[in-house]
């Protein structure tokens, strides 16, 4: 669980790097600052680490955005999702540094959890941006937000197909 | 139930609002992308929030085993709705052991009951109280809910001792049926004497080959069957759990084998902490004797205590008392005096473990060591010019030696009484 956390605060700070330019260097420091304490809250059973590390990563990628470039940055519901993941996946590891017997549907829910989790994260900051993107952002995003609106309704329908 | 907040209701709301400020304040929409999720969470799960409807409780309540024997107990948990995840676990104090893991579980639960079930290793004799607690984690996390179990798990481990096959042998016997042999004549089935037949004796107790030879009807007399009492007499002033744990394994091994054979036991924990147990006979008795010496403790206390604070019924007359003890409280020495000049038949189990007992390093720990040593021997000579036989048992060899040599000193005690 460490390792999903770690990559995700990982991919969350290449993105920040990627976007500063030629402010990479401070910026790509503070996301591995934000990296090292949701690695060590989860080695070092610390609940907090994740949170301070999640905060540091979107202070780098508020950084990311002053010093880059003036437009709409179009992986902004992928940082939005790598954030919370990393920070539900690195509370869950520093959860898991205490002695503890998981069952199985204990672990499968969870991970189904932070699946959704992320996958909402997505969906809202998609929902959130695309009508300030551009035409070539919007209609990307907005087939995109389609596509997974016709998912959302078969699994709805499935729901209570089952159910009934 | 008590709530917690986790990290994440403190953390969520202080990300999101510090994300959204900045977004106004850079003018970037991008971080109302990342701030939602995170304002999200904290307000679905803030109105989602409440007390679960959970009750846990420990079945069975009371588990019984012997040392090194394995035990199963469960966790029942009672819910009326699904509960997203309930950690479940025990409070394992020293001398037990979680069996396959670490004595916690997260499980899912809900709705009705279902048991999450814990293996226990009983390493130790001695009598526990588990607890246990569950904490019910809320599905967004922002909160979690713990409380005890309706009642902590008691657990009582009895010593692991190997069976004794012979027992020293009280002096007396008394009137109920056993398994000892009276010293008196009457019904039973070891052959006594002869004497000249009487009115109103048995025919088929006649012996009537010595009839035949001696011309007169003779008859056989037998020594009946009786049970003794037994008082296993327990000093527990001293403060070497070593000779504590050998005195109730010594006691444990005593009790079974003389109950197995009928006779009435009692106990007397005389320490800190006066507790006794009546005489009593059979399988209930077994399991007050082996629940009372699993509840002897060492307490310290320097109060004076004599023979005179045991409660007269704990002592019956012609008991045989078994004294375990150390020889290292004189508050136990006097009360130990005391019951041998009152009459009792006395004999000592010294358990204090002087052989395995390393010297402190030094010269001095040497001195103090020999010194100690020297008074455990001279308190062993002062007891046997009482007529007491006093043998040492320190675990190493198995008990039944010492007690070849408890036996064998008492019946040359007896030759030279008579």
């Amino acid at each position: 669980m460490l390792a999903v956390a770690f990559a995700a605060a990982a991919g969350v700070a290449a993105r920040a790097a990627s976007l500063a330019g030629d402010h990479a260097a401070p910026v790509a420091a503070a996301g591995a600052g934000g990296c090292l304490l949701v690695l060590a809250g989860g080695l070092a059973g610390w609940a907090e680490g994740p949170a301070w590390g999640v905060a540091v990563l979107a202070g780098a990628y508020a950084g990311a955005l002053v010093v880059g470039p003036p437009g709409l940055d179009p992986w902004a519901p992928a940082v939005a999702a790598g954030v919370v993941l990393a920070a539900e996946a690195g509370a869950w590891a520093a959860e898991l540094r205490a002695p503890i017997r998981l069952e199985a549907a204990v672990v499968r829910t969870r991970a189904a959890f932070l699946a959704v989790v992320a996958a909402t994260a997505a969906a809202v900051g998609l929902v959130l941006i695309a009508p300030g993107a551009g035409p070539e952002l919007a209609g990307p995003l907005i087939t995109a937000a389609g596509v997974a609106a016709a998912v959302a309704a078969v699994a709805v329908v499935r729901t209570m197909a089952r159910r009934a | 139930m008590t709530a917690a907040p986790t990290i994440r209701l403190r953390a969520y709301p202080a990300i999101c609002a510090a994300l959204l400020l900045a977004a106004v304040g850079l003018r970037r929409p991008e971080l109302v992308a990342v701030a939602a999720p995170f304002g999200l969470i904290a307000a679905v799960g803030l109105a989602r929030s409440a007390p679960p409807e959970v009750s846990a409780r420990l079945v069975p309540g009371e588990l019984r085993g012997l040392e090194g024997d394995r035990a199963t107990a469960a966790v029942e948990l009672s819910a009326p709705g699904r509960l997203w995840q309930v950690d479940v676990s025990l409070g394992i104090p020293s001398g037990l052991a979680s069996a396959g893991g670490p004595p916690r579980r997260a499980v899912r639960a809900g709705p009705g009951t279902r048991e999450v079930e814990f293996e226990l290793d009983c390493e130790r004799w001695g009598g526990f109280v588990v607890p246990a607690r569950i904490r019910v984690r809320e599905p967004l996390g922002l909160r979690e809910w713990s409380t005890a179990a309706a009642a902590p798990l008691q657990v009582r481990v009895h010593p692991r001792v190997d069976p004794l096959r012979d027992a020293p042998r009280p002096v007396r016997t008394q009137a109920s049926v056993g398994s000892d042999t009276s010293r008196t004549s009457g019904e039973g089935l070891e052959f006594a004497d002869l004497r000249p037949y009487q009115e109103g004796d048995r025919l088929r107790r006649v012996n009537w080959r010595v009839s035949a030879r001696r011309g007169t009807l003779h008859t056989n007399l037998h020594h009946p069957e009786r049970n003794a009492d037994v008082v296993l007499f327990l000093d527990s002033f001293a403060e070497s759990p070593v000779s504590l744990d050998l005195a109730v394994r010594a006691a444990s091994a005593l009790a079974t084998a003389y109950l197995q054979g009928r006779d009435r036991v009692g106990v007397v924990g005389f320490g800190g902490v006066l507790r006794w147990v009546l005489p009593s006979t059979g399988r209930a008795q077994t399991y007050r004797v082996l629940d009372s010496l699993i509840d002897t403790e060492v307490v310290t206390s320097y109060a004076w205590r004599d023979v005179d604070v045991i409660p007269t019924r704990t002592l019956p007359p012609g008991a045989l008392v078994l004294a375990l003890t150390p020889l290292a409280d004189d508050r136990a020495l006097a009360a130990l005096a005391a019951l041998r000049a009152r009459g009792f038949d006395l004999a000592v189990i010294d358990v204090s473990a002087t052989g395995r007992t390393p010297a402190s390093a030094g010269e001095l720990g040497d001195l103090a060591h020999r010194l100690w040593v020297l008074r455990h021997e001279g308190l062993r000579a002062r007891y046997r010019r009482l007529g007491v036989p006093v043998v040492e048992w320190d675990g190493r060899e198995p008990l039944a030696g010492s007690l070849a040599q408890l036996r064998e000193a008492r019946r040359y005690a007896r030759t030279v009484r008579s």
